[in-house]
């Protein structure tokens, strides 16, 4: 006789705070300072406007190959807003809006896609990696990280971004493997953008979310509103707090969308629909927390004028300090930054 | 159009009534295009036709009349009653304002221009939000046009009562004329305004900050207006700063720190400041459509007055630059052909024109001007009191200057003083635009008697040969 | 100061991009990151913002062309030398002239050196020109700091301008032509006595695909004349039960499908000579010439012989509207084995049509109009006479082939029943 048993019954969890009119969930008890709040946004504003800037510059042959995160600011802001000094930033090649929040200085990131390695030089103390371009290979980097700051009994946590596409790597499953076996401090953002270059979310899996991925390796998986900044914000704290009180990893599936192309060098107009991208426009992540902003109070109509107007000069500013440094430095760098004298 | 629908759409959308929008308007339709005016007054014209140039032109022309008729007794003319009814004035001024307005309403109707009196607003570069007293509604354009206009600066130590403190906009509607009145500021409207009133009897003072006035005059044209603002019983106060006010049962006590920092009281009726126009840009939603304003609050515009989105220009007022109708028509009609795919962009003079007692007109490079940018001139000169016409007409306060590149005997600018000069001065914007030199207007005949010979002879002296006027050979009067 | 924009690489090795757009033009003062440009590389459709603020002294590049990266896609003269310093107070500013607000127009405030001591000053006037002459240059694109005036003190006159502007867009031309004693027209000559058209897009391509038909073939043009009373008839006849389908009947099609029946017989009329072989085309695709406001162009029937005499005709109807709106794809001028060109409804008999390249023949036609002609029975009688006129590539086939072909054609048009016997592929 056959024996059939329900061994467990897995669920996946989702969160959101903000909807896309700017108004917060009644039953949330989010509690952030007003400055904090400002800081969020004015990050999110820097991130847009260094996208902007950078696919100018490319388009003027004064910079190489980049990928804009246009409509994901509010992953990359809240999620390291949620993170402290000592935690460690391991981040994938998109994530120009986390390193800046990290405090990068915007030069160094100029000087990276201007094909400066000195651009690579973070300070040490930022804790943050430098770009990492091969997909999901930096996964189990930051596996390596936790697994040390665990063995060295530091109490900290790594946070690791990647995307859809690199939920279907190999990197992807050994690094959740070893980090759910080891229990590693580390929290992995998954930015479901829904596009790993051209091809659809649908085209790439069948699992419905990614976040049942965790479920596999015995850890806890989260979908979350990647375009509510606050949603992210909590759920990243909520999952570094059970990482440093020694819960293990979890996984968190942002849910998002790639308003721009892949890189400078795609045309996304070739492969998606008009329709669906204007849809994904209404849920811009910024636009809704700027309402949200505007209605408590927080923020007003001049000091957003104030906030674009500053990271806009303060950007071209950097940007040309930056092609100074790339044409003082013109290909003796390679060397200079890539091997240990 | 019907407001209230929920999206209309038009080839051209133009925020703005004023001298900008409604020619633009006019162009636009007469190029093939299919335009909505959008304007906040109910009626078009703007400031210039509703509560500026028109309203002040027509209270000057009253004012000039009724002090000129103590004058006439040397002609013989004699009356017996001097009396002004200042509520008639002012009824004789609305009707003329209504009329003009009326007849550029009726324009539209001809040109089949929709007309909307509500506010615009920006939500994209391709969309205006209407907000008018029958609701909200969208309007989608092509191209937009901003000609928002201006309106007075206020000044924060004197803030605007409507009352005691006034902008030249409620100055101008006034049933009553006061015994007296202190203008903060001496630029040309403060100038022009001061004229009504000192006709009318009013004393007036005028303040300004700086240590001089109409800086782009030369000195001679300056001195003779100054010594006709005395005559009017107009006193100027210059390097004069204005502290502070009080009010003193129905006075205005003004407190001003004059050059050696010393301080003085100043009491009269009313006061008026007139220290600026600041452009129009609240509201309109450009922090929709990511377009910035200047540090002073203007719009940045190129030749062919756009701004930094392609599809939307900027003219008049809110542009920058002078702030005179006749420049906003001029970037109307550049506006407008360069939307409808021409070749127009700006390149030419405005001349400047102050409706003062005497009238006050110049184009091109004063004296000053042209040697501070190296070139070697000539000058002429010549005074309306030796033209025939002109004592005719006992109006012979005045000069008429001529400045002219020496090598090329090219004309550089015209400046002129005297009666009726804001009409003589086309003359001299035209003969700039084409390049002219002396001999160009000295052979071009001008009918006699007139005032335009002055123009005629002011050139000649800069060639050594005036008719009515005995000059020295080769000494120009003034170098 | 001069810079030049150079066109970069846009996606990762690309070495070239066609310009699909311009969104500016000659004379126009643009922003820095103010778009100027849609570029269409292997990989994106791309606008491109502009690197730094300046007037647009040249386009290098005309829509449709080929950009190669590395190139310069345009020339600015931009405003870097030209910054004045602002030392005036508020309120002078305030009632100081437009000028200083646009003092990053080059035309009003540009200093040049120039030669003559005397002109040197006036530089920082306009250039010596009357407002329309000004207006005239910026219509022309002719930059009026470039060019000296013939007048006095370098007074530029509208011939100048006209001068400048022919010669830019000629100057090409002389280069290759090198050797031809042009008559230069002297510089007193007031007016010009010739206008120069740049010639570009459409004409452009006419003007290569003729030239290539002319220079490579050896063209002979054989002529004939059917007799349509019958066929005029029919379409008589039908033109009610046509117009219900909504379809304008004319011969046209009929002629088509007439020729599209006798070229399966005579298959190097439906060819091309390419690489030392000829191709005969088992396909009939036919070019129907279309007379359209920026020239000549030739939409393309497929497949004539598969269809319907009434499908052709509204094809045929469809097709010339859309060349004549310029809404026509690429793709539908393109493939052709035949072509037909009808000067009928302009009036004309017969005439020498060039062979649209690379076909071997073109057929003719020419106004249908009654004529007295002898029939079977020796008397004269009106006819409604069809002037044909074949132009065929004599490398390809000869005059015996061109001749049998028209016979055939003459005899569907002439006894149209025949068109039913004949119709299905070989």
């Amino acid at each position: 006789m056959m024996t059939e048993k329900v061994l467990q019954k897995l669920q996946v969890k989702s969160l959101s705070i903000l909807n896309e009119h700017g108004e917060v969930d009644s039953s949330s008890t989010i509690q952030l300072s007003e400055e904090i709040l400002k800081k969020m946004y004015a990050k999110m504003l820097l991130t847009r406007e260094f996208d902007q800037r950078c696919i100018n510059l490319q388009r003027q042959g004064r910079m190489g190959t980049y990928a804009a995160a246009y409509g994901q600011e509010a992953i990359h802001v809240g999620s390291t807003t949620a993170m402290q000094t000592q935690d460690w930033l391991v981040p994938s090649f998109r994530e120009q809006g986390a390193l800046l929040s990290r405090g990068v200085n915007p030069e160094l990131l100029f000087l990276f896609f201007m094909g400066c390695e000195k651009g690579n030089e973070i300070p040490k103390e930022l804790h943050t990696l430098p770009y990492c371009v091969p997909c999901a290979t930096q996964i189990t980097h930051g596996v390596g990280i936790a697994m040390a700051a665990q063995y060295k009994k530091e109490n900290l946590a790594v946070v690791t971004f990647f995307g859809d596409g690199a939920s279907s790597e190999g990197d992807f499953h050994e690094g959740l493997n070893f980090a759910s076996v080891y229990q590693a401090p580390c929290v992995f953002i998954c930015q479901n953008n829904q596009w790993a270059i051209s091809t659809p979310l649908k085209q790439q899996m069948h699992s419905p979310t990614i976040a049942q991925k965790a479920l596999a390796y015995g850890i806890e998986g989260e979908r979350i509103d990647g375009n509510d900044v606050l949603a992210v914000f909590i759920a990243t704290k909520r999952a570094l707090k059970k990482a440093y009180e020694g819960g293990g990893p979890t996984l968190l599936e942002m849910l998002s969308y790639r308003l721009g192309p892949h890189t400078t060098s795609d045309d996304p107009s070739r492969y998606r629909e008009e329709k669906e991208l204007h849809l994904w426009k209404q849920k811009d992540p910024i636009l809704r927390f700027e309402k949200y902003l505007l209605n408590k109070g927080v923020l007003s109509e001049e000091e957003k004028k104030v906030f674009q107007e500053k990271i806009s000069e303060d950007l071209k500013k950097h940007a040309l300090e930056a092609e100074k440094i790339c044409q003082a430095l013109k290909n003796q760098d390679i060397c200079e930054f890539t091997f240990k004298k | 159009m019907v407001v209230g629908d929920l999206s209309e759409s038009t080839e051209v959308a133009i925020l703005g009534g004023g001298p900008g929008g409604f020619v633009a308007a006019i162009r636009l339709a007469q190029l093939g295009k299919d335009v909505t005016v959008i304007s906040k007054d109910p009626l078009p014209g703007g400031t210039c036709l509703q509560r500026g140039c028109i309203p002040s032109k027509a209270l000057i022309e009253a004012a000039k009349h009724f002090a000129s008729i103590p004058q006439l007794s040397e002609m013989g003319i004699h009356t017996k009653e001097l009396k002004i009814d200042f509520s008639e004035t002012q009824k004789w001024k609305e009707k003329k304002v209504k009329q003009l307005s009326e007849g550029i309403l009726q324009l539209f109707k001809q040109y089949k221009i929709n007309f909307i009196h509500a506010e615009g607003k920006f939500l994209s570069t391709k969309e205006i939000e209407i907000h008018s007293t029958q609701g909200l509604s969208k309007l989608n354009f092509e191209h937009a046009v901003i000609a928002t206009g201006s309106q007075a600066k206020e000044l924060p130590s004197f803030p605007f009562d409507k009352k005691k403190i006034l902008s030249s906009r409620e100055i101008l509607s006034i049933e009553k004329i006061p015994q007296s009145l202190t203008i903060i500021g001496g630029g040309y409207i403060g100038l022009e305004i001061a004229g009504v009133f000192g006709h009318l009897g009013t004393e007036v003072h005028i303040i300004e900050v700086l240590p001089d006035i109409l800086p782009s005059l030369d000195k001679e044209l300056r001195q003779i207006f100054l010594r006709q603002l005395k005559k009017q019983n107009i006193s100027l106060q210059v390097s004069c700063k204005p502290l502070s006010y009080q009010m003193k049962q129905e006075k205005i006590l003004l407190r001003l720190q004059l050059n050696d920092q010393s301080e003085q009281d100043l009491e009269s009726e009313l006061l008026l400041v007139a220290v600026g126009r600041t452009p129009v840009t609240q509201g309109l939603g450009l922090e929709n459509i990511a377009l910035k304003t200047d540090a002073r609050g203007f719009l940045k515009i190129n030749p062919h007055c756009q701004t930094e989105k392609k599809n939307i220009y900027a003219i008049g007022d809110v542009a920058g630059g002078m702030m005179l109708a006749h420049k906003a028509f001029a970037e109307a009609k550049i506006a407008a052909a360069h939307i409808c795919g021409q070749a127009a962009a700006w390149d030419q003079q405005v001349p400047a024109v102050i409706f003062t007692d005497p009238e006050i007109a110049y184009v091109g490079l004063s004296e000053t001007e042209a040697k501070a940018k190296g070139f070697e001139v000539i000058t002429g000169m010549f005074p309306f009191a030796a033209l025939g016409r002109a004592q005719t007409m006992d109006k012979t306060e005045g000069v008429i200057k001529s400045i002219a590149e020496k090598n090329t005997q090219r004309i550089l600018g015209i400046q002129m003083i005297g009666p009726q000069v804001s009409d003589l001065i086309s003359e001299a914007t035209l003969a700039i635009e084409m390049g002219a030199r002396l001999e160009d207007l000295e052979l071009t005949i001008h009918p006699h008697p007139t005032l335009s010979e002055a123009v005629g002879e002011s050139i000649e002296s800069a060639l050594g040969i005036p008719i009515h006027r005995y000059q020295r050979k080769k000494t120009s009067l003034t170098s | 100061m001069e810079k030049e924009f150079i066109f970069p690489d846009l996606g990762e090795g690309i070495t070239e991009g066609e310009l699909i757009k311009w969104l500016v033009s000659t004379g126009d003062y643009v922003n820095e990151d103010q778009e100027i440009a849609e570029i269409e590389t292997d990989k994106a459709l791309v606008s491109i913002p502009s690197a730094f603020s300046g007037k647009i002294k040249k386009l290098c590049y005309e829509e449709n062309q080929t950009v190669k990266v590395g190139t310069a896609l345009l020339i600015y003269e931009t405003d870097e030398t030209s910054q004045t310093e602002d030392t005036k107070s508020d309120s002078l500013k305030e009632t100081e002239n437009t000028q200083s607000n646009r003092e990053k127009d080059p035309i009003i405030n540009k200093k040049k050196p120039q030669t003559e001591q005397s002109i040197q000053n006036t530089t920082h006037l306009l250039p010596l020109a009357t407002p329309a002459t000004r207006k005239l240059a910026r219509e022309l694109g002719v930059d009026l700091h470039s060019i000296k005036g013939s007048g006095k003190d370098g007074r530029i006159i509208d011939d100048d301008i006209q001068k400048a502007a022919n010669k830019t867009e000629i100057s090409s031309e002389e280069l290759t032509e090198g050797l031809g004693s042009k008559t230069k027209p002297s510089p007193s000559e007031k007016a010009s006595p010739y206008e120069a058209i740049p010639l570009k897009g459409i004409r452009r391509k006419i003007a290569e695909s003729m030239q290539a038909s002319h220079q490579e073939m050896v063209m002979v043009t054989h002529m004939d004349e059917a007799r349509v009373d019958k066929l005029l008839e029919i379409r008589k006849e039908k033109a009610e039960l046509a117009k219900s389908r909504g379809i304008k009947l004319t011969l046209l099609p009929f002629i088509l499908k007439a020729c599209s029946i006798a070229l399966q017989d005579h298959p190097y009329l439906n060819a091309s000579l390419q690489e030392e072989s000829i191709f005969l085309k088992k396909y009939y695709h036919f070019g129907f010439a279309v007379d359209t406001d920026a020239g000549l162009m030739v939409p393309v029937i497929r497949d004539v012989n598969k269809k319907s005499i009434f499908k052709l005709a509204k094809e045929l109807t469809e097709l010339s509207a859309r060349a004549r709106e310029r809404k026509i794809d690429l793709e539908e001028l393109q493939n052709h084995t035949f072509s037909i060109t009808n000067i009928g409804s302009l009036g004309g008999i017969f005439f020498t049509p060039i062979i649209h390249h690379p076909d071997s023949a073109i057929l003719g036609i020419g106004r249908t109009q009654q004529k007295p002609i002898v029939d079977q029975n020796k008397k004269i009688v009106p006819a409604y006479m069809l002037p044909l006129a074949l132009t065929f590539d004599h490398r390809i086939a000869d005059g015996a082939t061109a001749a049998r072909f028209v016979n055939q054609v003459i005899s569907y048009l002439e006894d149209p029943d025949l068109l039913l016997l004949e119709e299905g592929e070989n």
